[in-house]
């Protein structure tokens, strides 16, 4: 066993052992547009794991573990479709930090579960690269206004990107302050917010990142998001196939289980087959990331990972719901909160048409080998 | 017992250098003329080409690569045939039939007698004996144990009579070995017990052929009849009457072959060139479409690289998840094909070689060709049916029954 195969064994069963009893039921499954307010109390227990922050390198206070140890711990939070927002306010603002300066404050911050963070860079319905930012930043005041602000909190600091003339640059700050208004609703299973900034004075005093700078720092946190992102899909899709696969070998009609029914072994296989296909495309986004982040080629990978798990999730949701009949469309039948995390996750950072699009135009330019083992 | 490969160890060479070899050999020795293409993206060789390619091969030491080296064969490990068949991919090399080097040779090697290793195995390699397969029948498909051809016992013969279907290329073959009923009827409880792998020389007096066209417009299938041949008894394999056993035995890594990308990558290109050649790559729907198929194929090629590592490190024997290769290649496959074939516009209809734009190609050959490949070597249902029965592990009857 190598060292990451032994840090992520270690991760996954402490996971699972946290993550148990967030597979039962509880009142806020039958109130599914409610928006949950954050639990504070249970992000310190995440902090208390060591968990938060886990993509930090030493020198920020974190481990210095790579993208994969994270994807594991997101992997297991989408298995038992957790509501705790793990991804976006711990994953994915650790990615942006860790390639920023003057984050020395914000690292702690981060790590010890005082507050939430959220990554404020969508501006559009959906994330791309190529639009022009709106959101302005001038003398140390933020305005302008984000969509989709994953599992924003009135408690969180808000990492933000904005143009400095014509520059881009990303900043910090506080979304309880006076010049920041948060309009949130339901997605997934948490939250998402639209948030106005007028004139918003930002943390620290000075940007976290400018320039280059601040677009590999955009770069990466998109591929290592898409990348958390996709092993979360691949949990919650593995979630939904191991209960569809027990439901329909315990059903009995006409004095059979009906996991005997060729029609329902078939599906069976097919949804078997998808959840193969997409682990292995992870896989390799996974490897090509950690060996060469910046590569095209790399990109490509990452967009058929996100395409493909976002596809097969929701695949795999609408079959578990379809074999297991009248149950699947109950919410007692706790197929239900699967299914809203499958379809916020496959939309979030791209929708599978997109990156499919991205992945054929990346392609063109990486010359993806045809023959490759 | 018969000459050793001559030729050096290749399997000791580093995989990059073996690599190198290989590729650097191809590229001066195989028939350009042979190669896939657009106008015949799954091309195979018959007749006189295929005895061509395997005596090229013969003659320079690259025959039977998974044959150990004492039989004649290269010795190769896993990871050194997976090499292997990725440079013949990469040359675009023809596709071949070759039952003697796939099924029988190591069937012999697993199973025969001293003395049939020593007759058959070199006329494999040298391309004298070319083998067809002789297990399907007309009432014997998927449900291949209730196959009827009798074999009789007479003296040290034995008399053998039936009919056998499916059978590739048998025209241009040498020799067929066949699984045959042996057992008397009612010997035994089983339908798969009392059968017999055997042995026939195809010019035996009371043989027909008779080959079919299939409705790609050629004649790659055969019937073949037996009116009462005669067979030594030498030429059982293994045991009398526990053939099935011996034709299972054989099926090894050849089923991982069958989730080889290289076929569905000749379509894809094909594919591709007729959305250009077409004026259509810059229309979002049939791109859209064309997307979907490319990352299709892409992320299969990842599974068919992980499952195949996985093998080659733990120097294991393919498991019954292999089957999932040949499902997914298979009708990916067809589904390229039919996306060439229905954005072609009117060509999708033609028959035979057509000129769309710069590209000569025969739509109607290749989509038809895409046809039998979820039906040969054991259907995606039956391949399904493993899965779920092997893999899934999922309950075909209530608990107590």
């Amino acid at each position: 066993m190598t060292a990451i195969d032994e840090t992520a064994t270690l991760l996954r069963e402490s996971a699972a052992e946290f993550l148990k009893e967030q597979s039962e039921l509880t009142a806020h499954d039958f109130d599914v547009a409610a928006v949950p307010a954050f639990e504070a109390e249970r992000w310190r227990e995440l902090a208390q794991l060591g968990w938060l922050g886990l993509g930090l390198p030493e020198e920020l206070g974190g481990p210095g573990f790579g993208m994969s140890e994270s994807a594991v711990l997101c992997e297991e939070f989408g298995r038992v479709a957790s509501r705790v927002p793990y991804l976006a306010a711990s994953v994915l603002p650790a990615a942006l930090l860790k390639h920023c300066r003057q984050v020395y404050e914000l690292a702690p911050m981060l790590t010890n579960g005082e507050r939430p963070f959220a990554v404020a860079w969508q501006e559009r319905t959906t994330l791309s690269a190529t639009d022009a930012l709106r959101t302005r930043y001038e003398s140390g005041r933020v305005s302008g206004a984000k969509r989709f602000v994953i599992a924003a909190d009135t408690s969180s600091v808000l990492l933000v990107n904005a143009a400095e003339n014509g520059e881009p640059v990303w900043v910090a700050v506080d979304a309880g302050s006076r010049q920041v208004r948060l309009e949130r609703f339901a997605v997934g299973l948490g939250s998402a917010a639209t948030v106005h900034f007028d004139g918003a004075p930002i943390l620290g005093g000075e940007p976290l990142a400018t320039g280059a700078m601040a677009e590999r720092a955009t770069t990466y946190a998109q591929q290592a998001g898409r990348l958390a992102i996709a092993a979360q899909l691949i949990g919650v899709t593995n979630g939904l196939l191991d209960k569809t696969l027990a439901y329909v070998a315990g059903r009995v009609q006409f004095a059979r289980p009906i996991s005997s029914f060729q029609v329902i072994r078939h599906r069976c296989v097919d949804l078997y087959i998808a959840t193969r296909l997409a682990r292995a495309t992870f896989n390799h986004a996974m490897r090509s990331f950690e060996a060469a982040p910046g590569a095209p080629a790399t990109d490509a990978a990452i967009s058929a990972a996100k395409a493909r798990t976002g596809d097969v999730a929701v695949q795999v949701g609408r079959e578990a719901v379809q074999m297991h009949g009248g149950m699947g469309f109950v919410e007692e039948g706790g197929l239900g909160r699967y299914l809203r995390a499958a379809l916020h996750l496959r939309a979030w950072l791209g929708a599978p048409l997109e990156h499919r699009r991205r992945f054929m135009s990346l392609r063109a330019v990486s010359e993806v080998s045809d023959v490759s083992c | 017992m018969f000459p050793a490969s001559r030729h050096d160890d290749r399997n000791a060479l580093p995989d990059d250098e073996f690599r190198r070899q290989f590729r650097s050999w191809l590229e001066t020795s195989y028939p350009a003329e042979f190669r896939q293409d657009h106008r015949r993206p799954f091309r195979r060789l018959r007749g006189e080409d295929h005895l061509r390619w395997i005596r090229l091969l013969h003659r320079d030491g690259w025959r039977a690569p998974s044959w150990p080296r004492e039989a004649g064969g290269m010795g190769l490990s896993f990871r050194k045939l997976v090499i292997y068949q990725q440079e013949m991919e990469r040359i675009s090399a023809a596709r071949v039939i070759d039952n003697g080097e796939t099924q029988l040779g190591p069937t012999l090697i697993h199973c025969g007698s001293a003395e049939q290793r020593a007759e058959y195995l070199p006329k494999i390699l040298c391309g004298e004996n070319v083998w067809a397969q002789g297990y399907s029948e007309p009432n014997a498909g998927s449900d291949l144990a209730s196959l009827r051809t009798r074999a009789e016992s007479d003296g040290d013969d034995f008399v053998v009579n039936g009919q056998k279907i499916w059978t590739t290329h048998a025209q241009e073959c040498t020799h067929i070995f066949t699984l045959v009923r042996t057992g008397a009827p009612g010997q035994y409880a089983r339908k798969q017990q009392g059968i017999s792998f055997l042995l026939i020389d195809l010019k035996s007096p009371g043989i027909a052929i008779r080959p079919m066209l299939t409705i790609a417009g050629e004649t790659e299938l055969c019937e073949v009849f037996f009116d009462n041949v005669r067979v030594s008894k030498a030429n059982v394999v293994g045991e009398l009457d526990r053939g099935w056993e011996v034709a299972k035995a054989l099926l090894g890594h050849e089923r991982v072959w069958l989730g080889s990308t290289a076929m569905a990558s000749q379509a894809i290109k094909l594919a591709r060139a007729v959305v250009v050649q077409t004026g259509q790559q810059h229309d979002i729907g049939v791109q859209d479409r064309l997307a979907q198929l490319e990352a299709d194929l892409y992320d299969y090629r990842r599974l068919y690289a992980e499952m195949i590592d996985d093998i080659a490190t733990h120097e294991s024997q393919p498991g019954p998840e292999v089957s999932m290769l040949k499902i997914y290649v298979s009708e990916l496959q067809q589904r390229i094909t039919e996306f060439s074939s229905e954005v072609a516009g009117d060509f999708g209809g033609a028959i035979g070689d057509v000129r769309i734009g710069e590209t000569v190609a025969d739509l109607h050959w290749q989509w038809m060709m895409s046809r039998p490949l979820s039906i040969f070597a054991g259907c995606n249902e039956v391949q399904r049916d493993i899965l779920a029965r092997s893999v899934l592990k999922l309950p075909e009857a209530a608990a107590g029954k």
